[in-house]
């Protein structure tokens, strides 16, 4: 959170920060993004609310009550991460 | 404490169910074509996702089928050669093992994948590519060594294929595709892959130049070109497979249309494109479909008969190939197309193509302009030949 082990910008950010030299940031690909910019500074501002006003995991846990509804949202949560572990390795091809 | 007991039991059970349910709807609607479960109208019967994961159905269907004739090559033996020609009636089954835009180590993979599968294998058919045996072309990311030569469909491809969120969205695409009959390119049973409907939705001109413009600009296809020793051997070492078994093979050079000879020429590779000729003539006996004859030669416009775009012959064309190279039907066939190659006959034939070639643009002025458009595509490193 502090940077001790340096920042690290998409690369799309180097347009509207074009001042911020290499040896302080650097600019890389973040796949999870959209590619426009602006899109990715709206995405991370939305991100940054989730993180600093939601309850976090061991707030979440503190919560916790064996009821049904939480049976369900925690086994939905589980069969997501199972099925999200496996994966088709596709290549769309152009015509060749 | 019984409290969370109850609680930690109806987790599992609900995290059981859920991958249960995904796993048996996968199953049902089988999206890629590899577990073989009953297709059902506009549920399940077109799917589209096939054609980006060939090399894992092809695979899967080679361990339940296990042909006796296979038909081998790149993605022209894919769109164009069919298994349910007259002349394989006493080789069924017989299966369309074409990959797309594979090198000659992953045809030579899948070749004996089936021969591990079938050991009673009695026909191979290869329509080879001058692409196949560039040094540059890599393996493609759907090539999977360790799921070949194996008579079991592996643990990872099945689990992958039905517990994962990537098959629940290719089986809702599956379903919508079915629902709405709305597909581009499918496959049949017997892996020859078709167009749905039968019509390309683009001008012809349009799918000619953006493919040509491909080929020209990917450094694995003729951007960078230097021919693969390592290829060659993999060649070789089908052809010798098939002698030690007594394997009926024939291999043949791809009729693409005359614009695709065309790019090579204008990437600077025509001295290898004959060199590799030359090359494969020493492995084995070869018919040579390529260059400018009847076939090839069709002037490009909305409609064509034997092509759906530069390199990509139709079945008519396949079955003409099919006719010369097993003496089927051979009166159907036109004169010049197939010549078999023998080092003795190589280098008139070379000599012809260029003959050839003169006659074709000079009786075709429309596809000198096409060309000389072609050319600008052209990196700039490459030393253009058009002339």
């Amino acid at each position: 959170m502090l940077g001790m082990n340096g920042i690290s910008l998409p690369e799309t950010f180097q347009t509207l920060l074009p001042w911020l030299s290499y040896q302080e940031v650097e600019f890389t690909g973040f796949s999870y993004l959209p590619s426009d910019y602006k899109q990715g500074v709206m995405v991370l501002v939305l991100l940054l609310v989730v993180v600093v006003w939601l309850p976090n995991t061991q707030q979440i846990v503190q919560r916790l009550q064996p009821s049904r509804l939480w049976a369900i949202s925690l086994g939905s949560i589980a069969t997501l991460c199972l099925i999200s572990l496996n994966r088709v390795s596709e290549f769309l091809y152009f015509q060749f | 404490m019984k409290r969370y007991l109850r609680f930690n039991w109806m987790v599992f059970a609900i995290t059981i169910m859920g991958s249960a349910a995904v796993g048996l709807v996968n199953a049902a609607i089988d999206p890629y074509g590899v577990i073989g479960t009953p297709k059902i109208q506009r549920l399940n019967d077109l799917k589209p996702r096939q054609f980006s994961n060939v090399r894992l159905f092809k695979a899967a269907n080679i361990i339940r089928l296990k042909p006796k004739a296979i038909l081998l090559g790149s993605s022209r033996t894919d769109l164009g050669l069919d298994p349910t020609h007259p002349a394989f009636s006493r080789v069924q089954p017989a299966y369309n093992l074409g990959l797309v835009g594979p090198n000659m180590y992953e045809v030579r993979r899948y070749f004996e994948h089936a021969l591990a599968n079938q050991p009673n294998l009695k026909q191979v058919v290869i329509g080879i590519d001058f692409f196949m045996f560039n040094k540059y072309k890599t393996n493609s990311p759907d090539f999977v060594d360790g799921r070949l030569g194996k008579h079991f469909y592996k643990p990872k491809d099945l689990l992958a294929t039905t517990l994962s969120f990537g098959a629940l969205t290719a089986s809702l695409e599956t379903i919508e595709a079915s629902f709405q009959s709305d597909a581009f390119y499918l496959y049949a049973p017997h892996g020859m892959r078709y167009v749905y409907g039968g019509k390309v939705r683009e001008p012809m001109t349009v799918r000619f130049e953006q493919s040509l413009s491909e080929y020209l600009n990917s450094a694995e296809y003729y951007k960078k070109f230097q021919l693969s020793q390592a290829y060659l051997a993999d060649l070789r070492t089908l052809v010798e497979i098939c002698k030690q078994r007594n394997i009926d093979l024939k291999v043949f050079i791809s009729p693409s249309h005359a614009t695709q000879f065309e790019a090579i020429r204008v990437a600077g590779h025509w001295s290898k494109f004959e060199d590799w000729k030359r090359e494969v003539v020493k492995i084995t006996p070869v018919w040579d479909f390529s260059g400018y004859n009847t076939i090839t030669t069709e002037p490009i416009h909305d409609g064509m008969r034997h092509y759906w775009d530069n390199s990509h012959y139709t079945k008519e064309v396949g079955d003409l190939v099919l006719n010369r190279m097993l003496g089927y039907g051979k009166e159907k066939v036109p004169n010049d197309f197939g010549v078999l190659l023998t080092p003795e006959t190589i280098e008139s034939h070379l000599n012809q193509i260029i003959a050839n070639r003169k006659v074709w643009l000079s009786e075709s002025p429309q596809t000198i302009a096409f060309i000389e458009t072609l050319a600008l595509k052209a990196p700039q490193s490459a030393p253009a030949q058009t002339q």
